[in-house]
């Protein structure tokens, strides 16, 4: 059986309650943003890029020790579009592995949305301040973009790390599941810190992609502010 | 999409990933099974697969592409629908110019 989210009856009802508040807050906040900022003609391409995403999380990718490890994209389709819409887009994602595929619990949802959304955002913080840090104008009035490639890999890289923490947490916290935080922090970020290795080899591939045939579908830096 | 179902033709899986590798070294079962295990027979395309029949790679590569379809459809109108009235917002400014026009 492919389990690759949280399902039913792995967190208690205490923990879901809040996950699925903070879900609906953010939420609402990232539709207001999507309606303020998001072009129209982005609208296909953003279309093709979730059904993308969602290819991509279906394909587990071996890592060592017989584990597997499969892409979440948050931070790919953060920078190609904005956060908020890749916080639509992997909800949307989420809702059709849950109720098409039987991926995770339809309870459980509110917490697979939160960590793979909410929880990853410390990861795209990290690659806007590396992306606008590095980015230099030059002289003649060009904006050299340095730290592009650089950013999507440490970004998404961190992006995981930060997601499994909490997730382990979250598993920690629960009495439906009888080990303590103490071990399930441990091996969430273990297992995950090597998985984050093939989300930055992706992330960073296709960013890099775009960067060079399709320069125009990567926001500029300049003009994309943090919370967007 | 043909680089997409490229991508499918690869092996699905070759072992348990992330969070299931945790459960399983935590709890010594393969598949966790908690104790309000919910019956889950409504799903149309359960588990990746149909629900009748082997998984094949075809299968399963049939089963991403048709999963893509519906991701790429659900999202363009789902983005469609939340910025609906921001669309229709010129609309309106025309009609009420239209109307001032006819006033005078």
């Amino acid at each position: 059986m492919i389990i690759t989210h949280i399902g039913d009856g792995l967190l208690n009802l205490w923990i879901l309650i809040p996950l699925w508040i903070g879900v609906f807050a953010y939420g609402a906040f990232c539709l207001v943003k999507i309606r303020r900022n998001m072009k129209d003609e982005q609208l296909p391409i953003a279309s093709v890029l979730t059904a993308v995403v969602f290819a991509f999380q279906m394909l587990n990718f071996p890592i060592a020790a017989g584990t597997s490890g499969h892409f979440l994209g948050f931070v790919l389709l953060a920078i190609l579009i904005s956060p908020s819409a890749a916080f639509l887009m992997i909800t949307a994602v989420l809702t059709i592995q849950a109720f098409i595929f039987l991926d995770g619990g339809v309870l459980a949802l509110g917490a697979n949305i939160f960590n793979m959304t909410m929880a990853v955002l410390p990861g795209y913080f990290l690659y806007w301040v590396i992306r606008k840090r590095m980015g230099k104008t030059t002289v003649d009035g060009k904006f050299q973009d340095k730290g592009l490639l650089i950013g999507a890999f440490v970004g998404s890289y961190m992006s995981l790390i930060s997601a499994s923490f909490i997730c382990g947490i979250e598993i920690g916290l629960s009495t439906l599941f009888p080990p303590p935080m103490a071990l399930t922090i441990p091996l969430m970020v273990g297992y995950h810190a090597l998985i984050a290795i093939g989300e930055a080899m992706i992330t960073t591939f296709v960013v890099a992609f775009f960067h060079k045939w399709a320069p125009e579908y990567i926001p500029d830096i300049r003009e994309v502010p943090v919370w967007s | 999409m043909i680089i997409l179902a490229a991508f499918l033709w690869m092996p699905m899986l070759s072992g348990p990933d992330g969070l299931e590798r945790v459960l399983f070294n935590l709890t010594g079962n393969e598949e966790y099974e908690p104790e309000n295990n919910v019956n889950y027979n409504g799903a149309p395309l359960p588990d990746y697969g149909f629900p009748i029949g082997e998984n094949t790679y075809i299968q399963s590569w049939l089963v991403g592409l048709i999963g893509g379809i519906i991701t790429a459809v659900f999202m363009f109108i789902l983005f469609k629908i939340v910025k609906l009235q921001k669309l229709s917002k010129p609309a309106v400014s025309i009609a009420n110019e239209a109307e001032t026009e006819s006033n005078l």
